[in-house]
């Protein structure tokens, strides 16, 4: 008779990697559907090319780099699904190609996989496509062929271009539920507040990084509100406006480039609030989220030295019966 | 398995059941000091042939032999015990003097008990009736069975050792009946039956932010029975209750030290088992020979089957920080297990690993089944070695 030896635990929760994408991808399912009800079709082919050149570059780079560590478990699917939430329904083909591609080899695989990558890989697909095809990305311009039915005239542009007084015209019910311009997904603010919430009730994100990402974002807009409101716009619109909805619950929570310690991810979420806020006001960005989390992303490997100091539980025994 | 009860410790009384004699017993014994005993000699039960060496029954020794004992590797004398000889005899009880005298030392002594230190120490004893792992109702089912023996036990045993109060850890479920207990000098403090709460690391510290105790001693339930049945008869004994987890459900049992798994799993469908653990399914043991003896630390038997096993497997991190959340003694368990898998040990004492209790909540919970405690096992072994060669 044969018997298996191993180290404990003998048991297992049953909770894998490819539940916790799975869970990931629920989260995102609202959003998803919102902009497929907005942008039909074209929505469709974005989401569709992201999530197919996310696995195809996946398994292709596995193969180059020899790394046999670990299954296949739907994080590439996610990935795909994920930036094509920030993309605009007119991205040209190889756009959507050279970034998702980017995302994956020089994001996550270059250094060596799922866990490894210091920043989060999405955000670096998406930066060097935004630096280097403005044009592309800028939600104005792409938005012209469409009849959406409201004003396809970006809040944060407005923003930018003609102050706070201007941003009046918006109304915090529309920007909420998602009628406004941006990417195909990052504009519905409550579907993924939803899909957020869903993630905080499955525990597969942690509270903090969200919460203290808004209140970031609230106390520092409110700093400059105080200071002038005729030019610098309320808290209320920053929240609900731009990629920051998405930032909050799916971006800033990537496992690995976020730390791990309870007071890391509260100064984490607060840094990535701070940022947001400072770069759209004062930066020529319109819309700084995707900078703010790859810079706290730097911050990771120091924030995660605030963990607390383990403890002794050192104790004695007597008698027989106790390893 | 349903996960929700996955963590409470609360079990239903399950009946001790006696088990009969096993065909062979496995003692262990160090060779050394027994080279006096031959294959094929006669022994008698509670005789005293070696110093130190008590057999617990009447029968012959088949052979000396080498055996992994709880992953120790351990020479064993194997016995054939004969059946019904000499078994039911009532051993001369001896009255308990006020303070601790000689002979009482004395008696403990010849039943393997050594606890002057303990005795003149002023620290504090702590009775845990909380089991230590998963799937084991020992400690529950023993209180449940001798509650009504607890008083006289607890004011012999603060006789033995001197004491005024003794404090004694109980599940919550149970509380009400030994509350009474608390008038007698004993400090009865409740603990809920969720594990990890019941290893000895944890309880201990609980009951020092309760108590506010002076460097706490742990002992068993069961154990603590013992050495009270010693220090009156003078002789140890010889029984170990045992939980018994397979595809029938939980038993209590009852059975002699030294008895082979393969005896205790006999009613027990084993042919499709694919493991046999013991000490419970998060801290115990993965036993590759069904001829491994009960000892005092084999709490629980559980056998595993096809469906419920995890293969291991070899992983990345995805660095989630699940195992942090869920250590009880507040470890790093991602960055350990990582400079561990790298070998570089000394980062990972930097770290504290020399902490880590193993309850096992890290690897349970690792949503990429990574071993994290056996990975923190290696670089505490490796801190050791090189602690060692630094002395030398």
């Amino acid at each position: 008779m044969k018997l298996i030896v191993s180290s404990p635990p003998h048991w297992h929760s049953g909770y894998s990697e490819k539940k916790i994408n799975l869970d990931f991808i629920i989260g995102l399912m609202p959003a998803l559907i919102h902009s497929l009800y907005f942008f039909g079709m074209h929505a469709a082919r974005v989401i569709a090319l992201c999530v197919a050149v996310a696995i195809l570059s996946e398994v292709i780079l596995r193969k180059i780099f020899k790394n046999n560590i670990g299954p296949f478990n739907g994080s590439a699917v996610y990935l795909g699904i994920l930036f094509s939430m920030l993309l605009p329904p007119t991205s040209p083909y190889w756009l959507i190609v050279f970034g998702v591609f980017l995302s994956i080899f020089i994001g996550r695989e270059i250094f060596g996989g799922i866990g490894s990558n210091p920043f989060s890989p999405v955000l670096v697909g998406m930066a060097i496509l935004e630096l280097s095809w403005p044009s592309h990305l800028n939600v104005n311009l792409t938005s012209v062929n469409y009849n959406l039915g409201f004003d396809c005239h970006s809040p944060l542009t407005a923003l930018k271009s003609a102050g706070a007084d201007y941003t009046s015209k918006f109304s915090f019910f529309e920007l909420g539920i998602g009628n406004q311009v941006g990417g195909i997904g990052s504009v519905a603010i409550i579907f993924l507040i939803i899909g957020g919430i869903y993630l905080l009730i499955r525990k597969v994100i942690r509270w903090e990084i969200p919460l203290f990402f808004a209140l970031g974002v609230i106390g520092m807009s409110a700093i400059f509100n105080a200071i002038d409101p005729h030019n610098f716009a309320c808290p209320w619109f920053h929240l609900l406006t731009g990629n920051i909805a998405i930032g909050m619950f799916f971006l800033s929570t990537d496992y690995a480039s976020s730390p791990f310690s309870n007071p890391g991810k509260i100064i984490f979420g607060l840094g990535c609030g701070i940022l947001t806020v400072l770069f759209r006001v004062l930066s020529v960005h319109e819309d700084g989220v995707i900078y703010a989390i790859l810079i706290m992303n730097l911050f990771t490997p120091m924030l995660d030295k605030l963990v607390g100091r383990p403890k002794m539980l050192k104790t004695a025994y007597f008698g027989r019966g106790i390893k | 398995m349903k996960k929700e009860i996955k963590f409470n410790q609360e079990y239903d009384d399950i009946k001790i059941v006696e088990l009969p004699l096993p065909e062979h017993i496995f003692l262990p014994a160090n060779r050394k000091n027994n080279k006096n005993l031959e294959v094929g000699d006669k022994i008698n039960k509670f005789d005293e042939v070696v110093p130190g060496l008590i057999f617990p029954v009447t029968g012959e020794i088949r052979e000396f032999l080498k055996m992994y004992v709880d992953g120790v590797e351990t020479d064993v004398i194997k016995i054939a015990p004969v059946k019904n000889g000499g078994d039911e005899d009532n051993p001369e009880r001896n009255d308990i003097a006020d303070k601790p005298d000689d002979n009482l030392l004395l008696r403990l002594k010849r039943s393997g008990y050594i606890l002057e230190s303990i005795i003149d120490s002023d620290s504090d004893i702590v009775v845990s009736a909380v089991d230590t792992d998963l799937l084991c109702s020992v400690s529950q089912q023993i209180l449940r069975e001798n509650r009504k023996d607890l008083n006289q036990n607890f004011e012999l045993f603060k006789k033995i050792f001197n004491r005024e109060k003794i404090h004694f850890a109980v599940p919550e479920h149970l509380f009400d009946m030994v509350w009474k207990l608390q008038s007698r000098g004993v400090n009865v403090f409740k603990v809920k039956p969720n594990y990890p709460n019941g290893i000895p690391e944890i309880l201990i510290n609980s009951a020092i932010e309760k108590n506010s105790l002076k460097s706490p001693l742990y002992l068993k339930l069961e154990e603590f029975l013992n050495i009270c049945d010693a220090a009156v008869t003078g002789r140890p004994n010889f029984k170990k209750v045992i939980t018994l987890t397979d595809i029938n459900g939980m038993r209590n049992i009852n059975v002699i030290k030294g008895t082979p798994l393969s005896h205790i799993l006999k009613d027990s469908d084993v042919s499709s088992a694919v493991k046999v653990v013991t000490g419970g399914p998060l801290r115990g043991y993965a036993n590759f020979d069904l001829d491994t003896p009960v000892t005092d630390i084999t709490d629980s038997v559980y056998v595993q089957y096809e469906k419920d096993v995890i293969r291991a497997v070899n992983n990345q991190c995805i660095n989630c920080g699940r195992c942090n959340g869920h250590c009880p003694v507040n470890l790093s368990v991602n960055l350990i297990t990582r400079y561990s898998e790298f070998s570089l040990f000394e980062k990972c004492r930097d770290l504290g690993v020399d902490n880590c209790i193993e309850c096992g909540l890290c690897s349970f919970y690792c949503p990429t089944g990574r071993s994290l405690v056996q990975l923190i096992r290696l670089a505490k072994s490796e801190i050791k070695n090189l602690e060692g060669e630094i002395e030398q």
